[in-house]
């Protein structure tokens, strides 16, 4: 017999998360509800720790990829991260708006590693990758933002298209 | 940890910290720290990922807060699903059930290892062999390979001897009466062997693996015989001696070697 859970202040990760995937207000409070609601449906009284903090952030995802179309994925950036590159982030620079623009997997990958909402074994089993392409994506992605917030350019891929 | 891996796991450290206890991070770390240009680049990127991080944790509006503590209470009611670990009794339960099973399907490989079709019938006629006295035999003095005739003018066609058994020499050869066929039989004096050929169909004999020494032992314990059997199309080569399975072993290896 487990204990009661004490602590749900990271539910509030799930919200972090979809509006980052979404950057809508609106569709990020849906997704995140939608989750924890059917989550509370299937678990049937009893609660899975380290597997239910994967499959909430899974089911937020899938919500919020149905909800708003990412952008497609280009070619992964193996050039090194800019010296200083933490010194070259404008102050004005809205890190949300910027994440969210970039392709997948390499957006939720690093979201979820920056909100510390899981590790990285539990995002390569939510993202269903291995630690190698994981790294992969994860470098890509923070270069690539990297080049959006130091720059406030456009990242080079194209804008996702909300529906 | 090789350097490759410490550089993919630093690259997924996370900015909190909450990586810096774990042991493969602490394994990355400890891989990379010699490397002074490693180093500066995970220091790069952690400071550049903490800078990020400062600045993506919005605060959700205010009626999903209060629903998100209130969700907080739903779950709180929920009891946590202990996680089975390798020493629980139910998972060791499993495993004990799991190498019963495989345990009985290797028990039922190695059982007919032990045997083919027909092999009552092929120990049989090794044991009737066994009876023959050196009066049954005609003396020869050549090896096995060059009795091919002789077994032809008693009718025996199809006297094929398995790679390496045709140089054996033997003394004696004689036609083995046997379940109302013939049967090709030959004494050898090396190891005091008796060599047989005689078609499988007749006998219902089917050896599996076909083209490979078939072992298994005949005799009692108090006189242990082995007879070794190998299945090339209808025909089937037998050699038999007095001795153990390890002894026939080595003696096929020993032909297969020549």
């Amino acid at each position: 017999m487990g204990q009661p859970i004490a602590s749900w202040t990271w539910f509030a990760d799930l919200y972090r998360f979809a509006m980052i995937l979404t950057l809508d207000e609106v569709k990020a409070s849906e997704a995140t509800r939608g989750a924890l609601d059917e989550a509370l449906k299937k678990k049937n009284g009893h609660w899975d720790e380290e597997r239910g903090h994967i499959l909430l952030f899974r089911a937020v995802r899938n919500r919020c990829l149905k909800a708003t179309k990412p952008a497609a994925a280009g070619a992964l950036i193996k050039s090194d991260l800019q010296q200083n590159a933490a010194a070259s982030v404008a102050s004005d620079a809205d890190i949300v708006a910027s994440l969210h623009r970039i392709a997948e997997p390499g957006r939720s990958a690093f979201a979820l590693l920056l909100l510390d909402a899981l590790d990285a074994e539990a995002v390569c089993k939510l993202l269903g990758m291995g630690i190698a392409e994981l790294s992969n994506v994860v470098h890509s992605t923070r270069v690539e933002l990297h080049h959006c917030v130091s720059s406030a350019k456009a990242p080079s891929n194209q804008p996702g298209a909300t529906s | 940890m090789k350097i490759r891996a410490a550089r993919q796991w630093l690259r997924c450290y996370r900015p909190s910290g909450a990586d810096a206890e774990t042991r493969e991070f602490q394994d990355a770390r400890a891989a990379t720290d010699a490397l002074p240009d490693d180093r500066e680049k995970f220091l790069n990127q952690l400071s550049f990922d903490q800078r990020l991080a400062e600045r993506i944790h919005l605060a959700p509006p205010p009626e999903l807060e209060s629903q998100l503590a209130s969700y907080g209470e739903k779950f709180s009611e929920l009891k946590s699903t202990p996680r089975l670990t390798a020493t629980d009794p139910a998972i060791l339960m499993v495993g004990f059930a799991f190498l019963v099973i495989v345990g009985i399907f290797l028990w039922m490989w190695l059982a007919s290892m032990e045997t083919f079709d027909g092999i009552d019938e092929v120990r049989g006629m090794a044991a009737l062999g066994d009876t023959s006295q050196v009066e049954d035999f005609e003396p020869v003095e050549a090896p096995i390979g060059a009795l091919g005739d002789w077994f032809v003018l008693q009718g025996l066609e199809d006297f094929k001897v398995p790679s390496g058994v045709e140089n054996l020499d033997a003394v004696g050869v004689r036609v083995l009466p046997y379940e109302g066929k013939n049967i090709a039989m030959v004494a050898v004096p090396e190891k005091r062997t008796f060599f047989y050929v005689f078609q499988a169909t007749g006998l219902g004999v089917q050896v599996d693996p076909k083209g490979r020494w078939h072992i298994s032992e005949y005799g009692t314990e108090s006189d242990p015989r082995t007879m070794a059997v190998l299945q090339n199309g209808n025909q089937v080569a037998m050699l038999t001696f007095a001795g153990t399975r390890d002894k026939m072993e080595q003696f096929i290896k020993e032909i297969e070697a020549r």
